[in-house]
């Protein structure tokens, strides 16, 4: 390969400048894509929003239509405060939302909502490329040993 | 590596069908000792080719995260947790090869491998003995049947077959588990060490280095494990046991073994006139076409069900409820695990951290069994026992509150759980069987299972004790944050089936004879799980191989004295 970067098949359409999106709405699209650079710094580059919508174009209708609720309830939580959509608003505005919403009571449908969209954009920033080296991927897969347990006598009591 | 060749006209020595765990077997032994053998598979060859076990998830198409994907074609075989994005294609498509079952009886049949190597390509690997404790339950306890044979007819095979397919474990000394021979143990983490020292001080039980078919040191070209992970993708450097590159390898080695992929047994072919096998029908799975070969001997070995699947479908007017069938008993007492019971708890970290770069072990824990074993008294609520499967795993903090640069730093605080599912031995039961479904046929026209499947009180009692004692011992163990779960919504059942083509003694009540050789037809073998009396708590496999080079010696023996 002489060095060639890869292309992986996984993100070759992901990454074309010509990309629409398959499942999600333009604006919807938009959200998403703000919403998910604010609660996974980095989604944007590593193209968490292609991604989900890549999967959610073929998922079942019922987590489809989970997902669009769960955008639906932030979008008007933030309409409702701050008169704008998540991508529109400012920096400040979003951190605001974002402390309010992931701090609402524990199955609160706004909390649900967060937790939702948070477990996407987590679950597709941590399997790019990117996500997977911040957690400390390398292409190197051969160990040698395993490191066990050393001093088994210190855990007799 | 395993490149499939013609088939002769000729007759071979031997027809094998099925290369997995047993078929593997059964063609090495055979063809090493210089018999023409044919091995016909119903799936693909399998090359390292196919083997994606490095492959980061990133370069799949969906990472393995669009389920429905699988589901198209795998609705089934997409449950089981080996199947994935990267090899689902080794599966059976569900919708070309169904089964059916009674409405309130659902079953999921899994594991229906199609490649060469069978369902060791993806299999557990966990190799445990079984002990006269278990062979000789009924003599115990009054239910069901002995085995007819003993520990010491299989503790040489088991030999054997541990050292060709390296066993990591621990001597413990058991005698309801006895040990084997074993390669260099990998070690147990300092939470497992925790676990096995205090349930041992505590409550006398055995949690041992889950005994499993991973190389902890190089033989035969095979590497030790370089702790990779997921085995079930394969191997590049053959550290777990696969037939598809060690037994059907060598076999093939040998020169005597022709291996013919892709074609699905139909049935098998009698001379009625001497009423012996002389070969199998067989369909290609790419033409749809009808073919037959011819062998001596015959040798089935195609996964429980499928093996019995062939008998029932090789009916003729002289055996009209199927081949070997005299006994009325053959589909009759399916058994498994009763599985999905179990519990977990969260350990001290003690300095370890979750990363994605560093080494896996492929290996758990075992936790022995200790219920009705000899020297306890009896349970007062079910016959048999349970053992269980499990381990600890540091994990990221998946569920880190909040977001932004806060949450990906919380991320990272160490979560230690460990985990522990038992596998309970079922009761063979008459009315846990298979029978041909005569109102639907599968994409190559062969008649379908019906599949009858439930557990009994004897199993809910055992899945309601396995989530119990869990919890016991990690409160035993100093576990937090303890979860039990007892019985799944769904009744679910490990990929251990057995029990649907029995040995015995009694060609009354069972269908082959302690060398896996049916008792009506004296060329026609069954040397899968097909042939277990009864499915002890230990997972099958190991059993399966020990047994079948067993059976395979007594026909060599047999040939020579002209009795088959």
């Amino acid at each position: 390969l002489n060095g060639t970067p890869l292309l992986f098949h996984g993100d070759i359409d992901l990454a074309s400048p010509n990309w629409k999106p398959l499942f999600l709405a333009p604006e919807q699209n938009e959200a998403l894509q703000s919403l998910s650079e604010a609660i996974v710094p980095g989604s944007t580059a590593a193209l968490v929003n292609r991604f989900i919508d890549l999967l959610l174009s073929v998922d079942s209708a019922a987590r489809q239509q989970k997902f669009i609720a769960s955008l639906s309830v932030l979008q008007a939580e933030g309409d409702r405060r701050f008169g704008s959509s998540f991508q529109m608003l400012s920096a400040s505005q979003r951190d605001s939302l974002l402390t309010i919403v992931s701090t609402s009571p524990e199955n609160s449908a706004i909390r649900n909502s967060f937790e939702d969209l948070k477990e996407w954009i987590a679950g597709s920033y941590y399997s790019s490329e990117t996500g997977m080296k911040e957690l400390g991927w390398t292409p190197n897969r051969f160990f040698l040993s395993f490191p066990g347990c050393t001093h088994p006598e210190e855990h007799l009591s | 590596m395993n490149l499939p060749t013609n088939p002769s006209k000729q007759p071979y020595d031997v027809l094998i069908v099925g290369s997995g765990a047993s078929g593997g077997w059964a063609a090495k032994r055979l063809a090493e000792a210089g018999l023409k053998v044919a091995l016909v598979e119903a799936g693909r060859p399998q090359s390292s080719r196919n083997f994606s076990e490095h492959t980061p998830k990133f370069e799949l198409k969906y990472r393995n995260m669009a389920p429905e994907i699988m589901r198209k074609t795998r609705p089934i075989q997409s449950k089981l947790y080996a199947s994935s994005e990267y090899n689902y294609d080794w599966f059976c498509n569900d919708i070309d090869e169904p089964y059916t079952t009674p409405a309130d009886k659902p079953y999921n049949w899994l594991g229906r491998t199609r490649m060469v190597g069978g369902r060791t390509n993806v299999w557990g690997r966990v190799s445990l003995r079984f002990s006269d404790w278990d062979l000789k339950a009924a003599s115990h306890d009054g239910h069901g049947e002995d085995w007819p044979l003993s520990y010491k007819d299989l503790a040489p095979y088991y030999d054997l077959v541990e050292r060709y397919i390296g066993v990591t474990g621990m001597a413990e000394g058991l005698e309801g588990l006895p040990d084997g021979q074993f390669q260099p143990p990998m070690p147990l983490t300092c939470q497992e060490t925790i676990f096995r020292n205090r349930v041992k001080q505590k409550l006398g039980r055995t949690v041992t280095l889950s005994r499993s078919a991973n190389l902890t040191q190089a033989q035969n070209g095979r590497s030790p494990c370089h702790y990779c992970g997921p085995c079930e993708r394969g191997c590049m450097t053959h550290s777990y046991f696969n037939s598809s590159f060690t037994t059907v390898a060598d076999a093939m080695h040998s020169g005597n073994c022709t291996l013919v992929t892709d074609d699905m047994v139909h049935k098998v072919l009698i001379d009625r006139d001497r009423g012996r096998a002389r070969g199998v029908l067989y369909i290609d799975r790419n033409t749809k076409q009808e073919r037959e070969i011819y062998g001596r001997v015959v040798i089935l070995c195609a996964q429980a069900q499928e093996s019995v699947r062939i008998l029932l479908n090789s009916g003729t007017p002289q055996h009209p409820g199927g081949l070997a069938n005299s006994s009325g008993v053959l589909g009759h007492y399916f058994i498994s695990h009763a599985a999905m019971a179990g519990g977990a708890g969260e350990f001290p970290a003690l300095g370890s951290t979750p990363t994605m770069g560093g080494p896996v072990r492929p290996v758990g824990i075992y936790i022995a069994r200790f219920r009705n074993t000899k020297n306890q008294p009896a349970s007062k609520n079910f016959l048999r026992g349970y053992g269980y499967e499990g381990g600890s795993s540091v994990q990221f903090n998946s569920h880190a509150p909040g977001y932004g640069e806060a949450y990906k730093k919380a991320l990272h605080e160490p979560q230690v759980t460990l985990r522990m599912t038992g596998y309970a031995e079922m009761l063979p039961r008459w009315d846990n069987f298979v029978e041909i479904d005569r109102t639907l046929n599968d994409a190559y026209g062969i008649p379908v299972l019906k599949i009858h499947m439930s557990n009994g009180e004897n199993e809910a009692a055992m899945l309601k004790d396995i989530g119990e004692s869990a919890v016991e011992m990690l409160e035993a163990a100093g576990a937090k944050n303890i979860r039990m779960h007892t019985m799944p919504t769904v009744p679910y059942w490990a990929a251990h089936e057995a029990g649907v083509a029995r040995m015995g003694n009694d060609p009354k009540k069972s269908v082959l004879n302690q060398f896996q050789q049916t008792h009506d037809v004296k060329n026609l073998f069954v040397m899968d799980a097909s042939s277990f009396t009864s499915n002890p708590c230990q997972n099958p496999t190991l059993t399966i191989m020990a047994l079948c080079v067993r059976s395979c010696d007594y026909l060599m023996d047999e040939l020579k004295r002209g009795q088959v």
